[in-house]
C-alpha cells in the first residue's frame, strides 16, 4: 500500500459523502482515494424544480483536488416500466459540467411506479422485458454523458421475483450487452443469502468479474428476520471477506466503497468512520 | 431460476405498489399472492415511513423536536404517510407534513407547524404576503425551549403572534 488510498492490485479506498459535513469530509479524505457523492443529498429545489444546491456544488468542487470523484443516484429508478425519474438526469448535466467525475452509478432496480414513490427500492423480475428495458435505457445514459456507467445489484426485500435469469445472469447480460460496468454490492448479496437463499459461490462462479469497476461495503440491521442494507453501521469480516474476493479476481476493479448513509453519521460518529476506513485499509491492502 | 415473474413489468410493479400502499387488489398472481401474505411486505412500508420520518425530521426541525419531546413523532409521521402521493423529495414532504399540523387542534403544534411553513417559505423567497399566525404560547420562548432541549410545552401562555415576512432581518417578528 503506497499511501492511505490505496489497496492492493491498484485498487483504491472510497467512501461515501453526503454533503454538508466538512469536519468528516475532513477527517476521511486523507483515509482515501476516491469519494463518492449523491446527487439526491445535494439538490434543492428552485422555482419548484430540483437542482443542485450552488454551496454544495462549490463545495464538491474543492474534493477533486484532492480525490477522484465518482457519483452514486439513488433517485433514477432505472427499472419503473413507465419511465425514469428525468429529473435526475437533470442533476447529473449540472454536476457533470461542474466537477470531474471518473464514473457514475446507480442502482438495477426501481422506487416509482407511474410516477408514485414506493418509499424504498424494490428489485426487478429478472425477465427478458426487464432485460431490455434496462439496457435500453443503460444505452441512452451512456450515449448522453460519455462518462463510464455502472449498475449496482440490489438487496430485495419482498421474496425473490425471479424471472427467466439467474441474478449473476440479469448482471451479466446487461453489462455485456451494454457495456456498461458493475458496482457489486457485497453486503447486498449477504443480504439476499440471508433473506432468499442466494447462493453466493454459484453467483461468484457465474457472474462475469471483469465486468465489476466498484464494490461497495456496509452493513445494516437484522429487522422482523430480514437482513436491511441501511448503510449504518461498520463492516462485518464476512463482507470484507467477499471484497478480497472480488479484488482477488476481478481485473478491472478500481475501488472499494465504504457506504454508510448521512443519517448514520452521528450514530456512527466521525472516529469510529475514520477507523472503519483504515480497518478496511489494513484489511484489504495484504 | 425460479420463473415466479409472469405479469408484465409494468402489470408486476403496479400490483406490489398497490400492496404497498394498501390499496384494494384482486390477486391472481402467484407471486403478487405470496408478497400480499408476507412479511416482507410489513417490513418494506415500515422503510418507506422510516425514509420519510428521515426527511420530515430533517427538514421541519421544530416541529419534529415539538413531537419528540412529547414522544409523538413516530406515531404522527406514520399517521401522515398513510395519505397516497406523496413526494420522494423531502422538502415537498416536509411541506405537506406542516400543512397537515398547522390544521390540529392542538394549539401549540398548530402554531409553530404554521410558523416553520411560514419561515421555510420565507427563506427561499417563496412565502409572497407577509403571513401573521396567532400564538397561544410564546413564540420566542418555545423556539429558544426547543433549541435548548426543555420542554416547549411549559412556555408562558397568553394571546401572541409572529408576522412572518421577506422584508424582515430574521424574517419573523414575535409580538
Amino acid at each position: 500500500m503506497t499511501r492511505s488510498g490505496r489497496l492492493r492490485r491498484g485498487v483504491s479506498l472510497a467512501v461515501t459523502y453526503g454533503g454538508g459535513d466538512a469536519v468528516l469530509l475532513e477527517r476521511v479524505l486523507p483515509l482515501v482515494d476516491v469519494v463518492e457523492l449523491s446527487p439526491d443529498t445535494m439538490l434543492v429545489f428552485v422555482d419548484g424544480e430540483p437542482r443542485i444546491e450552488p454551496a454544495s456544488l462549490a463545495h464538491v468542487r474543492s474534493i477533486g483536488d484532492d480525490a477522484r470523484v465518482v457519483v452514486h443516484g439513488i433517485s433514477l429508478s432505472i427499472g419503473s416500466a413507465e419511465g425514469w425519474q428525468g429529473w435526475y438526469l437533470r442533476l447529473l448535466h449540472e454536476l457533470f459540467a461542474e466537477v470531474d467525475v471518473s464514473w457514475h452509478s446507480e442502482h438495477l432496480g426501481y422506487t416509482h411506479v407511474d410516477g408514485d414513490d414506493l418509499g424504498t427500492m424494490l428489485a426487478l423480475p429478472r425477465t427478458d422485458e426487464a432485460l431490455d428495458l434496462v439496457a435500453g435505457r443503460v444505452n441512452e445514459l451512456q450515449r448522453t454523458f460519455h462518462v463510464p456507467f455502472l449498475l449496482e445489484n440490489v438487496a430485495g426485500v419482498l421474496p425473490d421475483p425471479g424471472g427467466t435469469h439467474s441474478m449473476a445472469g440479469f448482471l451479466n447480460e446487461i453489462a455485456g450487452s451494454t457495456g456498461c460496468g458493475l458496482l457489486l454490492d457485497v453486503h447486498n448479496l449477504e443480504c439476499d443469502a440471508f433473506n432468499h437463499g442466494l447462493d453466493l459461490d454459484a453467483f461468484f462462479a457465474e457472474l462475469d468479474l471483469s465486468l465489476v469497476r466498484e464494490v461497495h461495503v456496509a452493513c445494516g440491521i437484522e429487522h422482523r428476520g430480514l437482513r436491511l442494507d441501511v448503510h449504518s453501521r461498520v463492516t462485518q469480516p464476512s463482507t470484507t471477506a467477499l471484497a478480497n474476493r472480488v479484488i482477488d479476481e476481478a481485473d478491472n476493479l478500481e475501488a472499494v466503497t465504504y457506504e454508510f448513509l448521512p443519517q448514520a453519521v452521528a450514530a456512527l460518529g466521525y472516529e469510529a468512520i475514520a477507523n472503519e476506513l483504515a480497518g478496511l485499509a489494513e484489511a484489504l491492502a495484504a | 431460476m425460479t420463473g415466479m415473474a409472469t405479469l408484465s413489468l409494468g402489470a408486476h410493479q403496479q400490483a406490489l405498489r398497490a400492496l404497498i400502499q394498501g390499496d384494494r387488489l384482486d390477486v391472481r398472481d402467484p407471486y403478487v399472492a405470496m408478497v400480499a401474505g408476507s412479511d416482507n411486505l410489513v417490513v418494506v412500508r415500515e422503510i418507506g415511513v422510516w425514509w420519510k420520518s428521515f426527511g420530515i425530521e430533517r427538514w421541519c426541525t421544530f416541529t419534529s423536536a415539538l413531537l419528540r419531546q412529547r414522544g409523538t413523532f413516530d406515531a404522527t409521521v406514520e399517521e401522515f404517510c398513510a395519505q397516497p402521493g406523496l413526494s420522494s423529495f423531502f422538502e415537498m414532504t416536509g411541506n405537506r407534513f406542516l400543512e397537515h399540523l398547522a390544521a390540529t387542534a392542538d394549539p401549540l403544534l398548530r402554531s409553530l407547524a404554521a410558523f416553520e411553513l411560514s419561515l421555510l417559505r420565507a427563506a427561499k423567497s417563496e412565502l409572497g404576503a407577509d403571513v401573521t399566525i396567532a400564538w397561544e404560547y410564546q413564540p420566542d420562548e418555545v423556539l429558544r425551549r426547543l433549541l435548548d432541549g426543555e420542554p416547549a410545552d411549559d412556555a408562558q401562555r397568553g394571546a401572541f403572534s409572529t408576522t412572518v415576512s421577506e422584508q424582515l432581518p430574521r424574517l419573523y417578528q414575535s409580538s
